[in-house]
C-alpha cells in the first residue's frame, strides 16, 4: 500500500509542484515586502484567526483541495491509464485509497510547510510582547486545516465524477449558503465554511468540533458513495463513451435538480418578508419634478406631501446649491420591515406607515431626497467610499429634513440619545469614519443622529455652501480614488477651504453641550447581567437589571458606577441584538428580540429570552438597550461578549 | 442550402440542452423576480436583469461557447465540417450568430419579463424599455464575443478566462481606476444601469460594441491565421506542466498586484485653512482655529522648527516629515493623537500646558519624526528605548538647559520603576514588558535616564552616536534589509557605541539612579508615591454575575491610612485579543476613585464574560507628577 501511495504521490508532483510554487511565490512577496522579524502572532494570524470565521480566506483553500481532488481520477479515465492501474494485482479499493491518501497527504504536506515556515519566521521577532508564540492555537489551526482538506478532498473526489456539472453543483451549494445567511442569519452546519470558525476561551482557540465531526462523517461517506461510482466507470478506451447515455440523462436531471434548488430557496423566500400593495389600487400624482405612485387608501397624506413636494425640493437645492433638480420617480405603496424610505439614484421608495404623523412623512420624503441630489451633485462619489462617508451620507439627509421640515421634538429626542452615546460611548471622528468597525463596537443607528449633529457643525464652522461644495468636490474630475478615511476626509475638506479639525472641536462643544442638558434619568444602564440556555427549551435566558447611571466627571466607566438609591425612568420598551453567527460569505442582519420587565421592586428584572439556533457555541456577541417611548429610536449599550452557562431547569 | 443544413445540424445537436437551459434560466428569472418583488430593500424588477447579466448569463455564454464551439475543435470533428465544399468561414459565422441569437432571445426574454413584472410605481414606458434592452443587448454581444474568441483558443480558454477575470477584478478593484467611468464598467453602473432613464449612454453603449468587434474580429483573424495551424496546434492538450507553468504565471500576477497596491503612492494633504502658521525647510505647519490662539500657535511652530533645524543638522539628515500641529481646544491636556500616515500629524491641546507638558508634546513630536525617518523600524522593541530615551533627551537638554525640575520628576519616576521592577533595566529585551507594566511616560523616563547617564558619564557625543546607529536610517520593507540591520546583535552594536559591555552599563547606570536618589528634590518627589500595590480580583457569583473588583494594598508595613494617598486611583480596563501585541489601555473605559486600601474600590459589573481577555491598568494621579504612575497592570483572561 505505501508503495501504492508512493507512486500516486508521484502521479500528484506536478500539482505539488504548483501548490509550492504558489506558496513560494507568497513567501516571496512577504521576503520583499516586509520586515519578518516585526511580525507578530496576531498579525499572522490577521484575517484567518478573528473570531467567528471569514470564508474568503476559506475559499483559498477549498480552492486548493478541489483542484488537487479534480486530478485524481477524470485524467486517469479520459487517457485509459486506470486500465493500467486495474490491471495490477492490487484491489481497486486499495487503488482508490491510495489515490485519497496521496492527495491528502500532498495537501497536509503543504499545510505542515507553510506552517513550519511561519513557525521559523515567527520565532524571529525577539519582542518580549509582539513576540509571544501561541503552540495551542498553532497546533489546532495545522490539525484543522488538515481535516478540512480531507472533507472538501471528498467532496472533490465526488464532484470529479460529474466533472464541469460537479463544479456547477458546488456553486449552487454555495448560493444556497449565501441565501440562508443573507435571509436566515446563518447556515448553520451545513456550511462548510463553519468548520473554519474560531472561538476564543482566553488565547485558546476552541475549534468547531461539532461542525467538524459531522463534515468529516459527511465525507467519509462521499468517498463510499465515489468509490462506488468511479469503480464501476470504465476508461474511455475501454469503449466508454464519453459522454454516454445514462451520463447524459444524469446531467439532464441533475441541471434540472440545481435549478429546482434554486427555484425552491427562491421559492421559499417568495413566502417571506413583506408585500407590496395591488396595482389596481394605486394611482399616480405628478408636480414638476415628483412623480408619485400611492394607494388611493392615503389620499390625504399623499396630498399633503405633494403639496408640499416641490418647495421643500426647492429649499434643499438651494441648501446644497444644486443648479439642476433631477426628476424623481417616488413609490409611495412600499412596505419594509427594515427602513422608512430608500432611494437610489433617482428613484425613492418609501414605507407610509413607518410614522403616524404626516410631517415625519414629508421629512423622510425629503430626507430620501437628500440621498438622490447627493448622488447626483458628488457623481455617486459618496457610495464609493461609503464606509469614510456613511455617517455623513445619513447625517447631511437627516440635517437637510430637519432643516426643512422641522420636527423639533423628534429631533430633539435623537440629539439626546446621540449625545448619551457619544459621551458614555467615547465615540470620536475616528470611530464615525469607519463604518464597519462602527457597526461592530456601537449601534449603526446612531450614524443617523450623530452624523445629523456632525453636519450641524460642519455647516456652522464651513458654512451652508460647504455641504454642496463638499459633494461637489468628492465627485470632482481627478479626484484620488480609495483613499484612506481620515486622508479622504482632509483632502476632500480641502479642497472646499474648510478645516476638519475646526469642524471637529466645534462638533465635540456641540455635543457636549447637548449632553449637559440630557436627564440622566431617562437613560439607565443594564447590570448584573446573567446568560443561562435552558436546553428544555431551546431558548437562551438573558436577564439583566436596570440601575441609574449618575454621571459625574470621576465616573466614565457606566459599567464602574453604581447609585443603587437614585431614581431612574422606566424604559417603555427593552431589546437586545445579538451577532449574527454568520461565517460573512454574505451580508446579513444581526437578530434583535424584545424583552420584558419581570418581578418587582428591587428584584425586577428585564429578560430576554433568544432562540438556541441564534447563538453557536457558548459564546457570542450582544448589545443591550431601550427606548423611553415607543415613538423614539432605541439607545444601545456597547456591544459585549457573553457566555452561555448551561442550564436545564425553569428559571 | 448549406447554410440550413448547417442550421438544422446545430439544432438538432443542441436543442435538448439549449431548451433545457432556456428554461432553467427563465425559471430562474421568474423566481428571482418573484422574490424581489417581496424584497425590503429591492427597488426594482430590472435589478434582476443587471444581476443576471452579473452571475449567470456569462456562464450561459460560457456553456454555449463550449458546446458549439469548443467541443468540436477539441474533438476535430470541425475537420468533416471544414473538408465539405462550403469554406471554413461559413460554418463559424453560422455558430458566431446561432450563440448570439441564442442569448439574445435569453437576454430580451429576461428583461421583458422583469418589464411584465414592474408596477405603475417603475413607470415603464417604451423608452425605458428600449433603454434596458439596448444596454442589456450590447453586454450580451460583449459577453458571446468574448467567449467566441476565447472558445477557439483550446485548451488555453481556461487560462485567457482567468486572466480576463484578473483584470476585470483589477480595473474594477485598483485604487486609482474608477472603472465606472470607462465601458463596459460604466454601463454595468449599481444605479445608473437600472435607474437612470433620462439619459442614453452612448459613449459606453459604443465602446462596448467596439470592445466586442475586437474580440469578435480576433476570433474569425485566428482561424485564418496559418490556415488554421494555430487554432489547431492551441486544440492540442495541455500538459501537466502547462498548468503548472500558467497557474506559477497567475499567482505571480496576483503577487504583482499585490505589491502594487501595497506600493500606491499619493501626494501627502496639508492644512487648507487660513488659521495656519506656516514654516518650511523643515516644514511645519500649526493650525490654531481662532485667532486668540495665534500667538501661542507662533511660538510652538517656531519652537518646533527651532528644534528640528538642530536635530536634523546634528544627525545629519537630509530630509525631515512635514510636520503637522492641529490645536483642539477641547481636548485634555495630555490627550494627544499621534498619526505618521501622512507625515507627522499631531492635535492636541497645549493651551493650559507649562513647561513639562510642551515637553512631553515636543517628544511625541520628535518620537514620530525620528519613527518615520526610519520606516517604522525605531518602533521595534530592541531600538525602541533608544528612540523614546533619545526624544525625550533631546527635548530636555539637547538643544538647550536641562530644567532641574523636569530631572527630578523624571528621575523619581524612574527610581520607582526600578524600586518596582528591578529587572526593567533590562532596556533592549524588556522594554515592551516594562511599557505595559508601567506605561509609555515612565518606560519613557527610565529610558531618558540612561541617556542623561550616558551624556553624564560618556558625554553628549555619545548619545548623539546612539541615536544615529539606531535612529537615522531608513529600513527598508524586506528580508533583506532585515538581516542587514540585525546581521550584529543590538546588545554588540550598543555596546560598540558605549564603549563598554551593556551589563556594566545597566549596572553604572543604576548606581548612578540610586545616588540620585539622595537629590531632595528628587526624594520629595519620590515621597508623594504612596507605597500602594493593585489588585484584582474576577468572580462570578451564584446567579451567574460577573465582576471585576479591583483593591489596593499596602507593601510598606507603615501604609495601614486606608486614605493613605491625597491623589485619586483611577482604574482602566478595555477588552484584548486573544493574542498578545502592545497594548495601550485608553481612558474609554476608567472610573476615577479615593485610594483607600483593603475593600474593593473599584467594580466592574457585567462588561466581561468567562473567556474574555482583558487589560487592567490601576493607576495613581497626583498634583505633583504630570502624568499617573501605574500601580499595577495585568492581562487577565475571565475565568
Amino acid at each position: 500500500m505505501i508503495r501504492l501511495i508512493i507512486k500516486e504521490f508521484k502521479q500528484l508532483l506536478p500539482i505539488a509542484y504548483l501548490w509550492l510554487a504558489v506558496l513560494l511565490l507568497g513567501y516571496c512577496v512577504q521576503v520583499l515586502t516586509e520586515r519578518l522579524d516585526e511580525e507578530t502572532f496576531s498579525s499572522w494570524c490577521e484575517g484567518y484567526c478573528d473570531y467567528s470565521s471569514n470564508a474568503t480566506v476559506a475559499i483559498f483553500s477549498v480552492l486548493l483541495a478541489l483542484v488537487t481532488a479534480y486530478s485524481l481520477f477524470p485524467r486517469e479515465h479520459d487517457e485509459s491509464t486506470i486500465d493500467y492501474l486495474r490491471a495490477l494485482p492490487i484491489s481497486r479499493r486499495a487503488l482508490f485509497i491510495a489515490k485519497i491518501a496521496a492527495a491528502w497527504l500532498l495537501l497536509c504536506g503543504i499545510n505542515v510547510l507553510s506552517y513550519s515556515i511561519d513557525a521559523v519566521l515567527l520565532a524571529s521577532n525577539p519582542e518580549s510582547i509582539g513576540g509571544n508564540f501561541y503552540t495551542q492555537v498553532w497546533v489546532t489551526l495545522l490539525w484543522r486545516d488538515c481535516l478540512f482538506a480531507f472533507i472538501i478532498l471528498s467532496h472533490g473526489v465526488l464532484l470529479s465524477w460529474f466533472r464541469t456539472l460537479g463544479l456547477v453543483i458546488y456553486g449552487i451549494y454555495l448560493l444556497a449558503l449565501m441565501w440562508a445567511e443573507s435571509y436566515e442569519g446563518t447556515s448553520g452546519y451545513w456550511s462548510i465554511f463553519s468548520l473554519l470558525s474560531n472561538e476564543y476561551e482566553g488565547s485558546k482557540l476552541v475549534a468547531n468540533y461539532q461542525a467538524l465531526a459531522i463534515h468529516a462523517a459527511a465525507a467519509v461517506l462521499m468517498l463510499i458513495v465515489a468509490y462506488r461510482l468511479w469503480n464501476r466507470t470504465e476508461s474511455s478506451a475501454s469503449g466508454a463513451q464519453k459522454y454516454p447515455r445514462r451520463i447524459r440523462f444524469l446531467y439532464g436531471v441533475l441541471s434540472v435538480a440545481g435549478f429546482a434548488l434554486l427555484a425552491m430557496i427562491l421559492a421559499y423566500r417568495v413566502g417571506v418578508g413583506t408585500g407590496t400593495a395591488v396595482d389596481d389600487r394605486l394611482k399616480v400624482a405628478a408636480t414638476e419634478h415628483y412623480r408619485f405612485v400611492y394607494d388611493a387608501s392615503r389620499q390625504e397624506l399623499v396630498d399633503y406631501i405633494v403639496d408640499n413636494a416641490e418647495s421643500d425640493l426647492s429649499a434643499l437645492g438651494q441648501l446644497l446649491g444644486v443648479d439642476e433638480l433631477p426628476r424623481i420617480r417616488v413609490d409611495l405603496s412600499a412596505t419594509s420591515e427594515h427602513a422608512a424610505g430608500l432611494a437610489k439614484w433617482k428613484k425613492i421608495q418609501m414605507d407610509l406607515d413607518a410614522f403616524e404623523q404626516d410631517v415625519s412623512q414629508r421629512r423622510v420624503l425629503s430626507h430620501e431626497t437628500t440621498h438622490v441630489l447627493q448622488a447626483v451633485e458628488s457623481d455617486r462619489a459618496l457610495a464609493k467610499n461609503y464606509s469614510a462617508v456613511k455617517f455623513f451620507i445619513e447625517g447631511m439627509a437627516q440635517y437637510t429634513s430637519f432643516e426643512v421640515v422641522p420636527e423639533i421634538e423628534r429631533r430633539q429626542s435623537n440629539w439626546s440619545l446621540a449625545s448619551v452615546s457619544w459621551k458614555r460611548q467615547k465615540i470620536g471622528f475616528d470611530d464615525l469614519i469607519n463604518a464597519p468597525e462602527f457597526a461592530k463596537r456601537f449601534d449603526a443607528e446612531l450614524h443617523y443622529s450623530l452624523g445629523d449633529l456632525w453636519t450641524k457643525a460642519f455647516v456652522e464652522t464651513c458654512g451652508t455652501d460647504a455641504l454642496g461644495n463638499f459633494l461637489r468636490a468628492a465627485g470632482r474630475q481627478g479626484a484620488v480614488q480609495d483613499l484612506p478615511a481620515a486622508i479622504f476626509w482632509r483632502d476632500t475638506t480641502r479642497q472646499i477651504g474648510c478645516d476638519l479639525d475646526t469642524v471637529n472641536v466645534n462638533w465635540d462643544k456641540l455635543m457636549q453641550a447637548l449632553y449637559d442638558q440630557v436627564d440622566q434619568r431617562d437613560y439607565p444602564s443594564y447590570t448584573d447581567i446573567t446568560i443561562q440556555r435552558n436546553s428544555s427549551t431551546g431558548q437562551i435566558r438573558i436577564s439583566a437589571r436596570l440601575k441609574a447611571l449618575t454621571q459625574s466627571d470621576n465616573h466614565t466607566d457606566p459599567s464602574a458606577t453604581s447609585d443603587t438609591n437614585a431614581d431612574y425612568n422606566l424604559p417603555d420598551r427593552f431589546i437586545i441584538r445579538i451577532g449574527s453567527v454568520s461565517t460573512n460569505l454574505a451580508a446579513s442582519v444581526d437578530p434583535v428580540y424584545r424583552g420584558q420587565l419581570i418581578g418587582t421592586g428591587t428584584d425586577q428584572r428585564v429578560e430576554f429570552l433568544v432562540p438556541d439556533s441564534a447563538v453557536t457555541g457558548s459564546r457570542f456577541r450582544h448589545q443591550l438597550g431601550f427606548t423611553a417611548s415607543a415613538d423614539a429610536r432605541y439607545y444601545y449599550e456597547r456591544w459585549r461578549r457573553g457566555t452561555v452557562a448551561e442550564s436545564s431547569g425553569q428559571p | 442550402m448549406a447554410t440550413v443544413a448547417l442550421l438544422v445540424k446545430d439544432l438538432r445537436e443542441h436543442r435538448t440542452a439549449a431548451l433545457l437551459l432556456a428554461l432553467g434560466c427563465l425559471a430562474v428569472v421568474l423566481l428571482l423576480l418573484a422574490q424581489n418583488a417581496q424584497s425590503a430593500y429591492s427597488m426594482s424588477a430590472f435589478e434582476i436583469v443587471r444581476f443576471a447579466l452579473l452571475s449567470f448569463l456569462p456562464l450561459v455564454a460560457l456553456i454555449i461557447g463550449n458546446r458549439l464551439i469548443v467541443r468540436e475543435y477539441l474533438s476535430g470533428t470541425r475537420l468533416y465540417v471544414e473538408a465539405l465544399p462550403i469554406g471554413s468561414t461559413l460554418p463559424l459565422v453560422l455558430k458566431y450568430l446561432l450563440g448570439l441569437l441564442y442569448l439574445s432571445f435569453l437576454s430580451v426574454a429576461m428583461v421583458l419579463l422583469a418589464a411584465n413584472q414592474s408596477g405603475i410605481a417603475d413607470d415603464v414606458t417604451r423608452n425605458y424599455t428600449l433603454l434596458i434592452l439596448g444596454k442589456t443587448w450590447v453586454m450580451t454581444i460583449l459577453y458571446w464575443s468574448v467567449v467566441f474568441c476565447f472558445s477557439l483558443c483550446g485548451y488555453l480558454r481556461i487560462a485567457l478566462y482567468l486572466v480576463s477575470a484578473a483584470l476585470v477584478a483589477l480595473l474594477a478593484y485598483y485604487p486609482g481606476i474608477d472603472a465606472d467611468r470607462f465601458p463596459p464598467f460604466a454601463l454595468m453602473d449599481d444605479q445608473l444601469f437600472v435607474f437612470e432613464r433620462d439619459s442614453v449612454p452612448w459613449f459606453d453603449i459604443g465602446g462596448t460594441l467596439l470592445i466586442s468587434l475586437v474580440f469578435t474580429l480576433t476570433g474569425f483573424l485566428l482561424t485564418r491565421v496559418g490556415e488554421g495551424s494555430v487554432v489547431e496546434r492551441l486544440a492540442k492538450p495541455m500538459t501537466r506542466r502547462d498548468f503548472v507553468a500558467l497557474g506559477v504565471l497567475a499567482f505571480a500576477g496576483l503577487a504583482l498586484w499585490s505589491a502594487l497596491l501595497e506600493n500606491k503612492q499619493r501626494e501627502p494633504v496639508e492644512f487648507s485653512s487660513q488659521q495656519v502658521v506656516r514654516l518650511n525647510d523643515p516644514s511645519v505647519a500649526v493650525l490654531y482655529l481662532d485667532d486668540a490662539y495665534k500667538e501661542s500657535a507662533q511660538i510652538i511652530a517656531t519652537r518646533t522648527h527651532d528644534s528640528l533645524t538642530k536635530l536634523q543638522a546634528t544627525l545629519g539628515l537630509a530630509q525631515l516629515p512635514r510636520v503637522k500641529l492641529a490645536l483642539i481646544p477641547s481636548r485634555e491636556k495630555h490627550d494627544i493623537d499621534y498619526a505618521t500616515a501622512d507625515g507627522v500629524l499631531i492635535s492636541a491641546n497645549w493651551l493650559e500646558h507649562d513647561s513639562y507638558d510642551d515637553a512631553i508634546l515636543d517628544s511625541v513630536l520628535m518620537h514620530g519624526v525620528l519613527s518615520s525617518q526610519t520606516g517604522g523600524r525605531a518602533m521595534f522593541e530592541p531600538y525602541h528605548w533608544v528612540l523614546d530615551g533619545f526624544t525625550r533627551w533631546w527635548v530636555e537638554q539637547g538643544d538647550q538647559q536641562l530644567d532641574s525640575q523636569h530631572a527630578a520628576e523624571l528621575l523619581a519616576r524612574a527610581l520607582w520603576v526600578i524600586d518596582r521592577q528591578p529587572l526593567a533595566h533590562d532596556l533592549v529585551q524588556r522594554w515592551q514588558l516594562t511599557a505595559d507594566q508601567f506605561s509609555y511616560p515612565s518606560a519613557e523616563a527610565l529610558a531618558w535616564s540612561a541617556m542623561t547617564y550616558l551624556e553624564h558619564s560618556q558625554g553628549r557625543d555619545r548619545v548623539i552616536a546612539l541615536a544615529l546607529e539606531f535612529l537615522t536610517q531608513p529600513i527598508g520593507s524586506s528580508l533583506l534589509s532585515t538581516i542587514q540591520d540585525r546581521r550584529e546583535s543590538v546588545q554588540l552594536r550598543v555596546e560598540r557605541v558605549i564603549g563598554m559591555e551593556l551589563n556594566e552599563f545597566y549596572r553604572q547606570w543604576k548606581q548612578w539612579l540610586e545616588e540620585q536618589r539622595a537629590d531632595k528634590f528628587v526624594q520629595s518627589l519620590r515621597d508623594t508615591i504612596p507605597a500602594l500595590a493593585g489588585r484584582v480580583d474576577s468572580d462570578t457569583d451564584a446567579s451567574g454575575v460577573h465582576r471585576l473588583q479591583a483593591s489596593y494594598v499596602a507593601i510598606s508595613p507603615a501604609t495601614t491610612d486606608p486614605a493613605i494617598a491625597p491623589g485619586q486611583c483611577i482604574m482602566k480596563h478595555d477588552y484584548l485579543g486573544p493574542f498578545d501585541t502592545e497594548f495601550e489601555v485608553t481612558d474609554d473605559y476608567e472610573d476615577i476613585s479615593d485610594c483607600t486600601i483593603g475593600e474593593a474600590v473599584h467594580v466592574v459589573n457585567s462588561v466581561y464574560s468567562p473567556g474574555d481577555r482583558v487589560f487592567i491598568a490601576l493607576d495613581y494621579e497626583n498634583d505633583v507628577f504630570h502624568q499617573p504612575l501605574r500601580l499595577h497592570a495585568e492581562r487577565l483572561t475571565i475565568q
